[in-house]
């Protein structure tokens, strides 16, 4: 191995005397990339920010250098030198992460400014090529553009290209892909494996295991603050030592067979089949159309069709815009489809007087990704709760039988959401939809904003619930993994439509549309075959 | 796409100062039936107030002459019809064109409403820069000062101001003379308060794009901190201030008559608050159209600076 360029040893990072980063030691050699992994919280992106002195806090540690400087005796102006010069950062989401007020031309040429001798019309020409080297069509257009003018993985890369734009030599890549579609996100990643073997080393920071393998040639595992567990990536994630490192992979959906818990495999009862019972929710052609101002009017959803049967599973996949949350509206009866009939229990549950529909969305129950924003946050689990099930002699009896059945503690229910885990939330969530005994409850990303670990035990949760009520779910998710994994049948969507749909496992075997083929193939997995 | 830019701004204008005549036709029948309502007879406010003894038949001359003997909605349309043309009628107490008695009055008042509302501005940056930077008691202490400031009235300002600077240190007139030195305490008495307000404003916005992650990236560029809030932090925070500052100078306008009256300054403030008292009700309306003129003004000024300091507004 060659000389390394970064090298930390024992790196503290403490705010107000809690540690954050307890004691962490990692090497990145030029052209390698190494991958920080962990769920929030662990300290992984304050280990990224120390390295550009940016942690704003106490940092301690035994060694700190780059390519044999020493980054803990840095003044602030060579500080200013070595961010963007030696060191870049990309982070998460572009739409933010960018100025949203300033053209992406702009937050390049700043970097060319701030560390190149260029004159204006030199790094105007420059900005041009670092687009096109990122693989931006017509950049001399786009270059005029702000973040919110582009998509996803258009202004990804031209974060990435603001990042690279002086020639650092090492790059730290800070969730670069989570805001992303699949197929983006498979853009992305071969453009960072592109700098990597360019020379550039790389620094990825991930809480997903899959994007870790595809990247990575080496993965250090971090937990409230410390490195668990390092190595090449394929050998750790073949043969993990580490207790934590199990539970990470273990709690990867995809390639677990549906019915089978993440967390606990010993009570795996695959026998106790479910039986698909009658259709619960239809929806025959339904179409929405939504008008736009200086545009053509958006086709959100066009002549869809599918049928959900009590006790089981249809997964709704596509990418972000495909119509999933619009079409999961109008089956919910919160809109109103322009043609077609949504029919709930053989009964149209579209185009009726709210008058008759009302008694009947007791059935209908919906979590939805984000449960902080769904609650009021006034409101104590008690009073969240208490509006679901009505008031009466036997609230609070059945306020205690939901919480028994999301497994949370009675402590929780004098608390406010905010003072909740994210897990705790979604539980909550969840027994709220539970509440007036619904038919079918409507999943909208119910898994996207935890950590794996609490993905798992949400995903667990919904299966039990689903054998012990017989729910129907409409489970969607832009995440491949999770939708095999918790699935009877699949419905792939795009621009509107339904493309495929049929049992999971045959689809995913046998993809018959070309769009579901470049899905799969662009979804990155963590088939380790080890099972 | 230059071509239907300047389209679609010069559309939007268009649809702006539609919308300013339909707002003054507003105010100018608001005020037109608002003064019906006050009691006392209109002949003999011409008169000499309430407490002349003019005659019966003076009285109803005076009527004939200035139309208050026909029905109101024929009073109305008459009303109107002078307003197109820009006859705001003679002022029942000067016996002036109303329109000249406002000239002569407008410039001091915008001067003055101006350079406060600039100067608030600036006071407003320096706090909210200080508030979001320096030591945890600089913050305070500036986020302390904001508040007063922003509570303080004007009336009482102005009289401390002149103890302050007129009577014990004597730098000051403590009237408003001509000249540049006459502006400086009526400026300051409207600046403060707004100051104050604008700077909590600013601070908030300005903290948020500081914590922002693409503040974040442009550290990560190497950008310095004062790098940071030039570049990218201050055009945040004025974007709220901005689309306040219209309904700032109305706030102004309403202060000048409270100012020009304790400095003795000459203003439409001044005329406006002795207008009322003396009923002159062509002095009232002419005086109300031409602040309301001006602040329509100002909320579209506002407008397109919002658009322009803001791109993301000029998409829809």
């Amino acid at each position: 191995m060659s000389e390394p360029l970064l090298s930390v040893e024992d790196l503290r990072v403490s705010f107000s005397g809690v540690a954050a980063v307890d004691g962490v030691s990692f090497d990145v050699a030029a052209g390698e990339c190494l991958a920080l992994v962990g769920e929030s919280g662990s300290g992984k992106s304050v280990t990224a920010r120390s390295l550009l002195g940016l942690a704003g806090s106490s940092v301690t540690a035994q060694r700190l250098s780059l390519g044999g400087r020493d980054l803990l005796r840095v003044s602030p102006r060579d500080w200013r030198e070595i961010r963007g010069g030696e060191i870049g950062l990309v982070l998460q989401d572009a739409l933010v992460s960018l100025d949203p007020l300033r053209p992406v031309g702009r937050e390049i040429d700043d970097a060319l400014r701030l560390h190149t001798t260029l004159k204006s019309g030199q790094r105007r020409e420059r900005v041009i090529e670092l687009l096109h080297a990122v693989g931006m069509p017509e950049p001399e257009t786009r270059a005029g553009q702000r973040a919110g003018e582009l998509s996803g993985g258009l202004r990804q890369r031209a974060l990435i290209a603001s990042a690279i734009a002086a020639g650092p030599r090492l790059l730290i890549a800070d969730e670069p892909t989570t805001a992303l579609d699949a197929t983006v996100q498979a853009q992305v990643l071969q453009l960072l494996g592109e700098l990597r073997s360019s020379g550039t080393a790389l620094l990825l920071i991930s809480h997903d295991l899959a994007v870790v393998r595809e990247v990575s040639d080496r993965v250090a595992v971090m937990r409230a603050g410390r490195i668990v567990e390092s190595g090449a990536t394929e050998e750790v994630l073949r043969n993990p030592q580490h207790e934590y490192t199990r539970e990470l992979i273990r709690s990867v959906p995809s390639g677990v067979p549906r019915g089978v818990p993440l967390l606990s495999p010993a009570s795996a009862s695959t026998d106790e089949r479910r039986t698909a019972g009658a259709v619960i929710l239809e929806a025959r052609g339904v179409s929405k159309v939504f008008p736009r101002r200086h545009a053509a009017p958006l086709l959100a959803v066009d002549d869809v069709s599918l049928r959900l049967a009590r006790g089981s599973t249809l997964g709704l996949v596509g990418e972000s815009g495909s119509g999933k949350t619009t079409l999961a509206r109008l089956l919910l009866g919160l809109e109103e489809p322009d043609s077609g009939t949504v029919l709930l229990d053989d009964e149209p549950f579209s185009d009726v007087p709210e008058r008759s529909r009302r008694p009947r969305r007791r059935m209908l129950g919906a979590v939805y990704q984000d449960p902080l924003s769904s609650f009021d946050p006034r409101h104590s689990v008690r009073r969240i709760l208490l509006d679901a099930v009505g008031k009466g002699a036997e609230a609070d009896r059945r306020i205690a039988e939901l919480l028994d059945a999301v497994g949370l503690p009675s402590a929780v229910l004098l608390r406010r959401p905010l003072h909740l885990s994210g897990g705790q939330r979604q539980r909550v969530a969840i027994a709220r939809a539970l509440a007036p005994r619904p038919a079918v409850i409507v999943c909208d990303e119910p898994v996207s904003a935890l950590d794996v670990s609490v993905q798992a035990q949400v995903l667990d949760l919904l299966d039990e619930l689903q054998r012990e009520f017989g729910l129907a779910y409409l489970f969607i998710s832009h995440d491949l993994g999770v939708v095999q994994h918790v699935s009877d049948r699949i419905a792939v969507m795009r621009a509107g439509r339904i493309v495929e749909e049929g049992e999971a496992s045959e689809v995913f075997a046998s993809p018959s549309h070309e769009y579901t083929r470049r899905l799969l193939a662009s979804s990155p997995r963590l088939d380790l075959g080890t099972e | 796409m230059p071509v239907s830019g300047a389209r679609r701004v010069l559309r939007w204008l268009a649809v702006r100062l539609a919308g300013a005549v339909f707002v003054l036709w507003s105010i100018a029948t608001l005020i037109f039936f608002a003064l019906r309502l006050v009691p006392g007879d209109p002949a003999l406010a011409i008169l000499g107030g309430p407490g002349s003894q003019a005659s019966e038949e003076a009285l109803a001359l005076v009527r004939q002459e200035y139309g208050l003997d026909r029905p109101v909605s024929e009073q109305y349309l008459l009303a109107m019809g002078r307003l197109l043309v820009g006859d705001l009628g003679t002022s029942y107490s000067l016996r002036q064109d109303v329109l000249g008695l406002i000239a002569e009055q407008f410039w001091g008042t915008l001067l003055l409403t101006v350079l406060a509302l600039a100067t608030a501005w600036l006071l407003a940056l320096g706090l909210a820069t200080w508030a979001t930077r320096g030591s945890r008691a600089g913050r305070a202490v500036a986020s302390a000062l904001e508040i007063v400031a922003a509570a303080v009235p004007h009336f009482w300002l102005a009289s401390v101001l002149i103890l302050l600077f007129s009577t014990t240190l004597g730098m000051l007139p403590p009237v408003s003379v001509p000249g540049p030195l006459g502006l400086v305490l009526p400026v300051v008495t409207l600046a403060l308060p707004l100051a104050g307000f604008l700077a909590q404003v600013m601070r908030e916005s300005l903290a948020d794009a500081l914590e922002s992650p693409f503040a974040l990236s442009a550290r990560a560029r190497g950008e310095s901190e004062t790098g940071v809030r030039l570049r990218h932090a201050v055009r945040h925070a004025a974007l709220p201030a901005i689309s306040l500052s219209g309904w700032a100078f109305g706030s102004l306008i309403s202060g000048a008559v409270v100012v020009e009256t304790v400095f003795a300054r000459p203003g439409l403030g001044r005329s406006l608050l002795k207008a009322v008292t003396d009923r002159d009700i062509p002095l009232v309306t002419g005086i109300a159209l031409v602040s309301a003129l001006a602040f329509v003004l100002v909320t579209i000024a506002t407008d397109a600076l919002d658009r322009v300091a803001d791109p993301r507004l000029r998409g829809s």
